[in-house]
C-alpha cells in the first residue's frame, strides 16, 4: 500500500503543493483550500509539509454521525459528498487539524490522496512529499544495517 | 474574476486615513499586464514625472501580475512603483517570496499609496479588514524585528513588507523587505515608504485566485515547469550553488570588476569567494520563494571569527559588491555585509559598490580619513563590513556613503569615479569585457541594472544563444528583444530567473490560459515593448539624464584579462538600438512607434 | 598547462579536484580524450557530444577566457602557457 511520507531535509518552502491541491480539489489557486500546508520555521530554516496521515483507526470516521467518511482502495480516508451534513464533528474529531472548512468550499475538506495519484507529491520539486510503497519502506532500515557494515569494515 | 485579476486596487490615502476599494482598470490591464507594467501605468495616469521621489506627492504602488499566486512557474513576484529618489527615474522593484501571493489570497491586485501620514503607520489587512495602524512603537527598528512584532501583533500566519530604520533616515537606496529576507532592493523604493511614514503592509488572505480556463493553464504550468525542471541551470545548477556559482565564470571571461573597476575586472582569488566556495562550507539549505521550483535562495551561516552571521544570501550581485569590487576575498566579511543589508534593508549592490568608491576616493586622496573615522583601503575585510554597518545604522561617515557612490563622489569632487548609471550602480559585470551588458547598463529605464535585459546570459553563458562578449555585432537589436521580454515577464508576475529555462512561447501560453485571452505571443510581446516605451516616456519627462555609461568604461582601457585594451564600443551601439526601438537618434520614441503602440493619446 | 575544473566538474564523479596542471597536448578533443581516459566515462559524456565530434551539451570551455567557440571549437589548438577552464552550464544574476 503506497502512503504518502514527507522529507523535511529536502522541502524548500515554496507550497507548490499547496497550489496544486486547491487546484486539483476546486480549480482555484488557495492555499487555505489545499489539504496540505507548509510550516516554515525561519530561525531554524527548516520547512514541513502536513497532510492527513490516514489514520488507521480515524477519528473523524468514527465521529461521523451519517457515515459519510469511509476508507476508499488506495488507503484513503474519504468523504462522500452525498451523505455528509456539514456538521463538522469530524473537523473537531481529528487531533491532528487535518481537515478542513473555507467559506467558498462550503464544505469540510481533507487530503483524499487524489484517488491514487496525489499532486503534491507529482509535483513537488524538491522531491519533499513522496507517494510510496510503505512495503519499501524497511529499505531504511537496511540503510542502518549497511552503515554498521560499513563502520565494522573501516575498523577492521 | 476568472482572469487571474483578483479586479480591486486599494487605494490608501496616508494624510487623511482613507482607504478605499476600487475595480481594477481592465484596459491598463490588458495594456500592461501586471505588476512592473502595471504598477508604472498607474504611476504615470496619476502623478508628474518632475515630482519631488521624497515629497508626499510621490505615490507608491504595490502591484501583483496575472500569474502571481498561481501554479505558474515561479508565481511569488510582485512590483513596487514610485519615482526614485536614488535615480529620479521610473523606479520599479521587484520581490519574490509570499507577500504578493497573499495579497492578492487576501483580495486585492494592488495597493496605491498617496501622500503620506504624520505619524509612523502601518497597514492592516485581513481579507476585507482593512486599517490604518499606530507604528510608533516600530518605528527605528530593523527589518527581522519589525517582521517579528508584528508577527506577534498580527498573527504568524501573516506576510510581512517592511522598511528598516535606515529607510526612514533617508538612506537613499533602502528597499522594501518581505518575508524578512526578499528584498524590492533597488532604487530607493523603501526610502519613498520611509518617507511616507509607511513602516509596513501587513496581509493575510483567505481568498482564490482564478483563471480563465483552468485545465488549459495548469497543462501549461506543469508543461512549463517540466522544462525547468529538464534545464541545467534551472533544474540543479541554481538550487545546488545559487547564483554565486556565477563568480567564477564571470572572471574566467575577465569580466569581474575589481576595486572599483580600477584594476581591471580579473580576480586572482575569485574562487575564494565562489558558490562552491559557499556550498561547500557556509551553505545550510536552500530556499524557494512561493510556487518556485527552482530554490536559488541562500541560507547560510559563517560559524566563527569576526564575521559571525546567519542570514539569507549572498546573491552574486552582493558576492561581488562586497567581494571583487572593494578587492575582498573573504567569503565571511562578504556574507556578514549581505547579511546587514537584509537586516537593514538596504541594496547590497548599490551599498558594495558605493563603499568600493569611497575606497578608491580615499586611496587617492580625494577623501580625507577624519569624514570616515578609519582608513578604508580596497581589501580590508573589517573595515567593509564597518562600512557597510554604519550606513545601515545612517551613523557618522555612513551618511555619506548612504547617499550612493554618485552623489557621495560628486561631494568630493570627484563624480566620474562613481560607477553608476543614471545615479544607480552598475552590477557585477564589466562593460568593457562584455560589450552587451554595457549597452544594458546605458539604456536600462532604472538605472545601472542587470536585470532589465540580462544580456550576461547570451554574452557569457550561452542561453539561449551564443554571443561573443567582446564584440557588438547584433547586440542592439538582441537587448531590445530581452528588454521587452523581461518587462513582459515582470509585469506577469513571475521571476525573471525562469527565463534561462523557458522563453516568450511558455510565457505567452501560461497568460492567454490565465486571462483568457487569443492574443499570439508577438501581441503579447508588443505589450513587454509598450512598459519599456510608457518607462522611457516617464523618465524623459522626467529630465532624466541621457544614456551613457562612467567614463571609466569609455576612456579607460581594461589593463588585464581577456579584453584587455578593451573599452565599451557604446557609441556605435547606441545608434542602432534607437534604431531598433524606433526612437529618434536622441532616444526620444517616436510618434509612429507611440501608434503602432497605441499610446499616441495617452498623458504620457 | 593548466586546467581549472568548476561547480560539479569538481565532484569525485567528474574530476574531483580543483586545478591540475599538466604538459600541452595538441588541442582542445585530444584534452578532453585524455582527461576522460583518467575521470571516466561520466566526465566523456559531459566534455563530448554522443559521437565524440564535439563539445557536450552542458558544457562550458574557455581556454584563456575565451570560449572555445570563438576560436576553433573543438580543435582549437593548445600551448604549455594556456589555461583552460571548465564549467557546467551554469547561470545566476
Amino acid at each position: 500500500m503506497k502512503q504518502l511520507t514527507i522529507k523535511p531535509e529536502k522541502c524548500i518552502g515554496c507550497r507548490t503543493c499547496e497550489l496544486v491541491c486547491s487546484f486539483g480539489h476546486f480549480e482555484k489557486f488557495n492555499p487555505k483550500m489545499a489539504n496540505v500546508t507548509v510550516f516554515e520555521y525561519d530561525a531554524e530554516a527548516v520547512a514541513v509539509p502536513v497532510m492527513c496521515l490516514q489514520c488507521e483507526e480515524p477519528s473523524c470516521l468514527s465521529v461521523c454521525p451519517v457515515k459519510a467518511i469511509s476508507r476508499d482502495e488506495h488507503g484513503a480516508v474519504v468523504i462522500n459528498y452525498n451523505k455528509c451534513i456539514g456538521c463538522r464533528m469530524c473537523l473537531n474529531a481529528c487531533p491532528l487539524g487535518n481537515i478542513t472548512y473555507h467559506p467558498e468550499a462550503r464544505r469540510v475538506f481533507k487530503c483524499d490522496l487524489c484517488g491514487g495519484d496525489p499532486k503534491c507529491a507529482k509535483y513537488c520539486p524538491g522531491h519533499a512529499i513522496v507517494f510510496e510503497d510503505t512495503d519499501t519502506l524497511p529499505d531504511k532500515r537496511k540503510l542502518v544495517g549497511e552503515r554498521y557494515r560499513d563502520v565494522l569494515v573501516k575498523e577492521a | 474574476m476568472k482572469n487571474g485579476y483578483i479586479g480591486k486596487i486599494l487605494r490608501v490615502d496616508l494624510k487623511t486615513g482613507s482607504i478605499k476599494t476600487e475595480p481594477l482598470n481592465q484596459k491598463s490591464a490588458s495594456d500592461y499586464v501586471g505588476a512592473r507594467g502595471l504598477g508604472t501605468k498607474y504611476f504615470c495616469d496619476e502623478c508628474d514625472p518632475k515630482v519631488d521621489p521624497l515629497s508626499p506627492e510621490n505615490k507608491l504602488i504595490i502591484m501583483t501580475g496575472p500569474l502571481t499566486g498561481t501554479a505558474a512557474t515561479s508565481s511569488g513576484r510582485y512590483n513596487a512603483v514610485a519615482k526614485s529618489p536614488l535615480t529620479g527615474t521610473i523606479g520599479a522593484a521587484n520581490s519574490g517570496g509570499h507577500f504578493g501571493p497573499e495579497l492578492k489570497y487576501a483580495g486585492y491586485d494592488g495597493i496605491i499609496f498617496e501622500n503620506a501620514s504624520e505619524k509612523p503607520v502601518y497597514l492592516y489587512i485581513n481579507d476585507s479588514q482593512v486599517e490604518l495602524r499606530d507604528a510608533s512603537h516600530l518605528w527605528g527598528k530593523d527589518v527581522y524585528e519589525t517582521t517579528d512584532l508584528l508577527n506577534e501583533e498580527c498573527g504568524e500566519t501573516f506576510r510581512i513588507a517592511c522598511v528598516s530604520a535606515a529607510a526612514e533616515e533617508g538612506n537613499l537606496f533602502a528597499g522594501i523587505m518581505n518575508d524578512k529576507h526578499r528584498a524590492a532592493g533597488r532604487g530607493g523604493i523603501g526610502t519613498v515608504m520611509g518617507s511616507k511614514k509607511l513602516k509596513a503592509i501587513a496581509v493575510k488572505g483567505t481568498g482564490s485566485v482564478e483563471v480563465a480556463r483552468p485545465q488549459p493553464f495548469f497543462h501549461e504550468c506543469i508543461s512549463a515547469r517540466e522544462k525547468l525542471a529538464a534545464h541545467p541551470v534551472t533544474g540543479a545548477g541554481l538550487s545546488a550553488y545559487g547564483t554565486m556559482i556565477l563568480v567564477n565564470i564571470v572572471n574566467g571571461v575577465g569580466g569581474l570588476p575589481v576595486n572599483n573597476g580600477s584594476a581591471g575586472s580579473l580576480f586572482d582569488t575569485a574562487d575564494s569567494i565562489s558558490g562552491e566556495e559557499l556550498a561547500a562550507k557556509h551553505l545550510l539549505k536552500n530556499k524557494g520563494c512561493f510556487g518556485c521550483s527552482i530554490g536559488c535562495g541562500r541560507v547560510a551561516e559563517i560559524k566563527e571569527g569576526a564575521f559571525k552571521s546567519r542570514g539569507e544570501g549572498p546573491e552574486y550581485e552582493a558576492g561581488w559588491s562586497f567581494g571583487a569590487d572593494c578587492g575582498i576575498d573573504d567569503l565571511g566579511a562578504v556574507c556578514n555585509a549581505n547579511f546587514l543589508c537584509n537586516q537593514y534593508g538596504i541594496d547590497p549592490i548599490t551599498m558594495g559598490a558605493t563603499i568600493a568608491c569611497a575606497m578608491e576616493l580615499y586611496e587617492k586622496g580625494y577623501l580625507p580619513e577624519e569624514d570616515i573615522g578609519f582608513p578604508l583601503r580596497f581589501g580590508d575585510a573589517a573595515a567593509m563590513v564597518k562600512a557597510c554597518e554604519l550606513t545601515c545604522k545612517m551613523e557618522g561617515f555612513g551618511k555619506i556613503l548612504g547617499l550612493g557612490s554618485y552623489r557621495m563622489a560628486e561631494k568630493y569632487g570627484h563624480p566620474e569615479l562613481s560607477m553608476s548609471v543614471k545615479k544607480q550602480e552598475m552590477p557585477a559585470y564589466d562593460g568593457r569585457a562584455i560589450q552587451g551588458i554595457g549597452l544594458e547598463y546605458a539604456t536600462s529605464n532604472r538605472g545601472g541594472c542587470h536585470v532589465r535585459g540580462y544580456m550576461i546570459s547570451p554574452e557569457v553563458l550561452g542561453i539561449p544563444m551564443q554571443m561573443d562578449p567582446l564584440v557588438t555585432k547584433d547586440k542592439p537589436a538582441t537587448l531590445k528583444l530581452f528588454q521587452d521580454l523581461t518587462a513582459l515577464c515582470d509585469a506577469t508576475g513571475i521571476c525573471l530567473f525562469t527565463t534561462f529555462g523557458i522563453g516568450l512561447p511558455e510565457i505567452a501560453g501560461m497568460y492567454r490560459e490565465a486571462v483568457g485571452s487569443d492574443e499570439s505571443d508577438a501581441e503579447i510581446l508588443l505589450k513587454g515593448e509598450r512598459i519599456w516605451n510608457l518607462e522611457k516616456r516617464f523618465n524623459i519627462a522626467a529630465g532624466v539624464e541621457k544614456d551613457t555609461l562612467p567614463p571609466r568604461l569609455l576612456r579607460e582601457k581594461l589593463p588585464n584579462g581577456p579584453a584587455e585594451g578593451q573599452v565599451n564600443e557604446l557609441h556605435t551601439m547606441l545608434a542602432e538600438y534607437y534604431a531598433a526601438r524606433g526612437w529618434d537618434a536622441e532616444g526620444v520614441p517616436t510618434e509612429a512607434k507611440m501608434q503602432e503602440l497605441g499610446m499616441a493619446s495617452d498623458r504620457l | 598547462m593548466k586546467v581549472k575544473f568548476f561547480a560539479y566538474v569538481r565532484d569525485k564523479e567528474y574530476a574531483g579536484c580543483r586545478e591540475i596542471s599538466r604538459p600541452a597536448c595538441e588541442d582542445l578533443k585530444t584534452l578532453g580524450e585524455e582527461l576522460s581516459e583518467a575521470y571516466g566515462e561520466r566526465f566523456r559524456h559531459f566534455y563530448f557530444s554522443p559521437d565524440g565530434e564535439n563539445f557536450g551539451k552542458e558544457l562550458i570551455i574557455l581556454v584563456n577566457g575565451r570560449r572555445a567557440e570563438f576560436l576553433d571549437g573543438i580543435h582549437t589548438k593548445l600551448k604549455d602557457s594556456d589555461t583552460v577552464l571548465i564549467f557546467p552550464v551554469v547561470a545566476g544574476g
